[in-house]
């Protein structure tokens, strides 16, 4: 039975009042249920013992629910005493869910106690209530308050509420209104409105709303309402930040106030106002307000709060803010960079903060070098740091994990000063891959700078680290030639970011007869693909190559490429080429092949040499005792001669750049993992994992393609030595455990 | 074989748009072909921009004689040696030859035209003789085909994807990696190599072109009646008059010559000897180039004359009034033009000694060598002449004769139809039904 702004005990108390007054026999109780656990029993007669007017009492109940249990009883004399009655009491009875199954009920346990019968129709929340003003008279407030009370204590469910707002709605009829509900960007809630009853201070509320009572204490002030009804005063609260209780769900408090248990419902014409907003409106009204020193600075600090507005700039202490970069990255992952002019070290926190999530900067951000800020500054009078103030590094970067969902809450920054004031700096964040975003940052940062290294250990590497990737999606294919890729495997050319001029490989693979014949599948970015691909296609048609090209929709690198071009296929076996390599000499695919077929479902790899005759890549193992470089490529840089009479050999991760491999390979392993930002590591990465999903990897250094590095792959080669390290060092961390767990699992005896 | 032979010759220019030396010799062998019985040649030339292209095909003419033909492309990528525009090289330059049905195709050059259309005439015509006749090195080098070294000059002898680098910062190692093998790999489809010296013949199987298939075969040239040597006059009689034919670009070291011949005392240089520098294309050069020559020009003064271009046919009488012809490249040189021209004329010629200068030119025999690049060294040879006439006699008679161009024909013709019966045999031992069928 739910209690609405419209129920009839609202709206004419007088009509129930006078049923009640029928319904209440000496002899017979009438039952209320109030929730699945509890039911409100109302009856005429003494059941107390002594002087008490209410207290627990053992009662006896037949029926369904046999037995005897402990119920607390309210007793009061009745208005209107008659010869049969004098008293009228109300219990609280804990029950199952059914609520037809008890007939009779005993107070006391001695045989000799009265009995009652049930009334089999129960009664509304607003009729019982009804019942006890009726017979309570000027005492039914305190009875009312006194069962409230009791239930208030217990394990309420929503119902249970509902039924306690019905109660105190009929026996305090307008007993006050929330009007305004104010949400905030931090999460907590600002109630206002006016109330009779309501007091200055701490006061426990249960809010009315949600599937779950959830109780507070929560910090009143109070304020003059002079169009309120006489004695009413206004208030204003805030409600913390809780999932439990969203602030469009809140119908009404239930509170206890000092006359005793209140509710006050949500006005049906409430204002809502947005988190903008709010900090402006309690400003408004913070002047006229008084309360407890807590609840005035709680409320303070919601006048206070984030409006939207950025307030670094307006302090009157010399503290400035500004970021250059800020990224967002899957996952809430945030990479933030810029600086904090703070010589006089006003600031005492800093916190980076969207909605109801926070976290702190200043305890896990490194700190570097600005001298174009320190410069900016010093010219300023107003900011040069005052006698005592010291030089400081004014740059951090910093990388932080915020929730992620996606309320259209923005992102600020918040500065605690030492004099608890708060200042903000909201900012919009990129929203790009965290290879990207780390990508970006380091390359905005001089090579030469001393904090680099602390820079790359605290904050990009973690924030690379178990960076989710998405497969690439194609988003065109086009074929020449009579594509059959069941004739022999296709050979899967990926060419990425750097590779822009394939033609002489698509030469040199039609100028090889083995190779002619072949189903070849490029596979490039989309951007190339508009590009290139009417020119690429003419080509193919010249060279006489059955060709298909893919089109991935967002830019990779060569593996990105090779993953979007074998979901273009549905063979069983394919040849993988990076388009950097050019073969060397003809026949390579042939041999791959053959070798293939006596491997079935593993993987193999020919030697990378470079151009100057020393090897490239001829193989990875797990290295038995190096701890630092846990998996080498053990002849890289030694003569090609070195390896090419080798037989074929057993390796611990095969080279993705070149290898006939079962097709579907890439995707069983989970695709390429995606914190990675070059290929190197990367490669060699899915090459362990996919060794170790059960495909055999293989060298077979009778066969070689050539191949180069290239510095184009990055602006500047201070930026590759930096790729790589980061790279090693994420390979690291991923793989040193697992890599040493095994060689432990090893030394154990069997 | 009895029926006509046909033969396709390809060059990268016409002799009467551009006046290199590949030119004249292309054409020199497409005319001497047609001297010899039972051959028939047509000559296709590339041409491109600022010739304007018809829209009816690439294919075109200049009123050229009916034998010859032009074919305009201009979708050329220096670097990879490799022409863009496949679809014209299949629309027309495969309908021409189709309709030709040549016996054998050979490049001189494939500058401007692209390695597809070898790779395009090998596919359309597999029993026919392939051949591509290297004028320089421009499928080993990027630096003009020179094989001499940015920015400082040096001489090259070995290419690599790295030292290419090291030339070219700009351009990746693995680009010059590509190149390397696409062009090696594009020429590869060839059934012969022709080298008119055996100093490039040696570099081009150095780096990689299978030895079996090079030969060496010197440009002829269209042999008449030599010009008769200079009138000596005056009290002084002195071999003193020395010439410079060629292009005027920097690795013909025009500036080392200029430089020598200032070095020359005046006592011994006395006041009637003369430099004459007949030299084109000053106007295609670097712009500091340009400027450097001109001022050095003017600054020799009297001894220096510059006459500018001159036309092939010019040279029987411009030699007329000169003594020594000087060849001071500072780049290896393959086979100039002008040494055969000088041993036509019989002129001694002073050369750089290296590449196919020194080849072709034996020293005290058919000329004096000076290191190359030395100014101070040409200008001891220099003086040497001078104070000496019996060097000059002595040198024009035990001078050689030159290659004559229907000798050189022929030569070519010979190793056409040794190519051509190699062919058959090797296409008739896969398939002996292939006897009956027509070539």
């Amino acid at each position: 039975m739910l209690v609405t702004e419209q129920s009839p005990a609202v709206a004419n108390p007088m009509a129930v009042k006078h049923g009640a007054s029928r319904t209440l026999r000496p002899g017979k109780v009438i039952g209320c249920r109030v929730d699945e656990t509890t039911l409100l029993i109302i009856g005429l007669g003494r059941v107390l013992a002594g002087e008490a007017v209410a207290r627990e009492v053992i009662v006896g109940v037949e029926g369904d629910q046999a037995g005897t249990r402990s119920a607390f009883v309210s007793e009061w004399r009745l208005a209107a005493p008659s010869p049969r009655a004098k008293h009228g009491f109300a219990a609280l009875l804990p029950t199952g869910a059914t609520d037809r199954a008890i007939t009779t009920i005993r107070f006391g346990d001695e045989e000799t106690s009265a009995r009652y019968i049930f009334t089999p129709r129960l009664v509304s929340a607003e009729e019982a209530a009804a019942i006890v003003a009726e017979t309570a008279g000027p005492q039914s407030d305190a009875v009312i308050d006194r069962l409230v009370d009791v239930l208030m204590a217990g394990n309420l469910d929503r119902r249970g509420l509902l039924t306690i707002t019905a109660l105190l709605q009929a026996a305090h009829p307008n007993d006050g209104f929330i009007e305004l509900i104010g949400e905030s960007h931090e999460g907590t809630t600002f109630l206002q409105g006016w109330s009779r009853g309501i007091a200055p201070g701490p006061c426990r509320v249960s809010v009315v709303g949600n599937a779950t009572p959830v109780a507070w204490e929560c910090n009143i002030a109070v304020f003059p309402r002079p169009d309120a009804p006489d004695g009413a005063a206004g208030f204003v609260g805030l409600l913390p930040a809780t999932k439990d209780a969203r602030a469009r769900d809140i119908e009404g408090l239930v509170f206890r106030a000092r006359a005793g248990w209140r509710y006050a419902a949500v006005h049906p014409r409430k204002r809502f106002v947005g988190p903008l907003e709010t900090p402006e409106h309690v400003r408004s009204i913070l002047p006229r307000t008084h309360g407890a020193p807590d609840a005035l600075l709680s409320l303070r600090s919601a006048a206070n709060s984030f409006d939207g507005k950025e307030t670094v700039s307006s302090l009157p202490f010399p503290v400035r803010m500004g970021i250059d970069n800020i990224f967002e990255a899957d996952g809430g992952k945030l990479l933030a960079s810029g600086w904090l002019y703070d010589p006089d070290a006003h600031v005492a926190e800093v916190r980076l903060r969207r909605f109801d999530g926070s976290v702190r900067l200043d305890e896990r951000w490194t700190r570097l070098d600005r001298p174009d800020v320190t410069d900016s500054f010093n010219d300023q009078q107003h900011f040069a740091p005052s006698i005592r103030g010291e030089l400081r590094a004014h740059g951090f970067i910093a990388h932080a994990k915020l929730p992620s969902e996606d309320h259209g809450s923005p992102l600020y920054f918040e500065l605690t000063l030492r004099d608890s004031r708060r200042a903000f700096l909201p900012v919009k964040p990129t929203r790009i891959s965290a290879r990207l975003a780390a990508l970006r940052q380091i390359g905005s940062i001089d090579p030469t700078n001393n904090a680099l290294p602390a820079i790359v250990d605290a904050q990009i590497v973690p924030f690379l680290a178990k960076s989710e990737r998405s497969t690439p999606v194609t988003d065109a294919v086009l074929d020449v030639g009579a594509f059959n890729q069941e004739s022999t495997p296709p050979i899967v050319i990926g060419a990425g970011e750097g590779e822009e001029n394939i033609s002489p490989l698509l030469a040199l693979l039609a100028l090889d007869p083995e190779t002619r014949r072949a189903p070849i599948v490029i596979a490039m970015p989309a951007d190339r693909f508009r590009r290139q691909a009417a020119r690429l296609k003419e080509l193919a048609r010249f060279y006489g190559l059955s060709a298909r090209f893919v089109s991935a929709k967002e830019a990779g690198d060569f593996y990105d490429m090779l993953e979007a071009g074998t979901l273009a296929l549905s063979c069983e076996t394919v040849v993988s080429l990076s388009a950097s390599l050019v073969p060397r000499g003809r026949g390579w695919y042939g041999k791959l092949l053959a070798t293939a077929a006596t491997l079935k479902g593993s993987m193999i790899s020919p030697v990378l040499a470079y151009e100057d005759h020393s090897i490239r890549w001829a193989g990875n193992w797990i290295d038995g005792d190096g701890d630092d470089v846990p998996v080498v490529g053990r002849y890289a840089g030694y003569p090609l001669k070195a390896v090419t009479a080798m037989k074929l050999t057993r390796i611990a991760a095969a080279s993705l750049e070149c290898c006939v491999m079962p097709r579907d390979a890439l995707s069983r392993a989970g695709g390429f993992a995606g914190g990675y930002l070059g290929a190197q590591e990367k490669g060699l990465d899915l090459g362990l994992r996919l060794n170790r999903s059960g495909i055999s990897s293989y060298l077979l250094p009778s066969v070689q393609m050539w191949g180069c590095d290239d510095a184009r792959d990055w602006d500047n080669p201070a930026t590759a030595t930096l790729v790589e390290e980061i790279d090693r060092k994420i390979f690291k961390i991923e793989w040193s455990p697992v890599i040493a767990g095994e060689k432990h699992a090893e030394k154990r005896p069997a | 074989m009895n029926e006509q032979l046909r033969v396709l010759v390809v060059s990268h220019a016409h002799p009467t748009v551009s006046l290199g030396g590949a030119e004249i010799a292309s054409h020199n062998l497409h005319r001497g072909l047609n001297a010899l019985p039972d051959v028939r040649s047509v000559y296709l030339a590339r041409v491109g921009h600022p010739v304007p292209r018809h829209a009816a095909s690439a294919l075109m003419s200049f009123r050229l004689a009916e034998d010859e033909l032009l074919f305009h492309t201009d979708d050329y990528d220096h670097f990879l040696l490799s022409n863009g525009d496949t679809q014209a090289i299949t629309r027309d330059l495969l309908r021409f030859a189709r309709d030709l049905r040549p016996h054998v195709v050979h490049f001189h050059h494939v500058l401007g035209i692209g390695l597809e259309a070898l790779y395009a005439l090998r596919e359309a015509f597999p029993h026919a003789a392939i051949l591509v006749t290297f004028h320089e090195y421009l499928s080993i080098c990027h630096n003009h085909g020179q094989m001499v070294k940015r920015p400082a000059g040096q001489l090259c002898e070995t290419a690599s994807p790295i030292a290419c680098h090291g030339c070219f910062p700009d351009i990746p190692v693995s680009d010059f990696l590509k190149r390397e093998l696409f062009a090696r790999g594009m020429l590869g489809l060839a059934d012969a190599f022709v080298s008119p010296s055996r100093f490039l013949a040696e570099r081009y199987i150095k780096w990689g072109v299978e030895e079996d298939k090079v030969c060496v075969i010197e440009n002829g040239i269209a042999v008449e009646a030599a010009a008769p040597a200079r009138e000596l006059q005056g009290p002084k009689q002195r071999r003193n008059r020395f010439a410079y034919f060629g292009q005027m670009t920097p690795f013909k070291g025009v500036d080392v010559l200029i430089d020598a011949i200032l070095r020359v005392p005046k006592d011994i240089w006395g006041d009637d000897s003369c430099l004459m520098i007949f030299g084109g294309n000053l106007e295609r050069q670097p712009v500091e180039f340009q400027e450097r020559m001109k001022k050095l020009i003017a600054d020799a003064g009297q001894r220096v004359r510059f006459y500018g271009a001159y036309q092939n046919a010019d040279v029987p009488r411009l030699m007329r009034s000169v003594d020594w012809v000087v060849l001071p490249s500072v780049w290896w040189e393959n086979s100039p033009v002008v040494i055969q021209e000088a041993l036509l004329h019989r002129r001694p010629m002073i050369c750089s000694d290296i590449g196919g200068m020194a080849e072709k030119v034996r020293n005290g025999q058919d000329g004096l060598h000076f290191r190359a690049g030395s100014s101070q060294d040409l200008a001891d040879r220099i003086v040497e002449v001078l104070g000496d006439n019996q060097t000059w006699d002595r040198l024009r008679a035990s001078m050689r004769q030159p290659a004559d161009h229907l000798g050189c024909a022929r030569d070519h013709f010979k190793l056409y139809r040794t190519l051509l019966r190699q062919k058959r045999d090797a296409a008739m031992a896969e398939n002996p039904a292939l006897l009956s069928h027509p070539l």
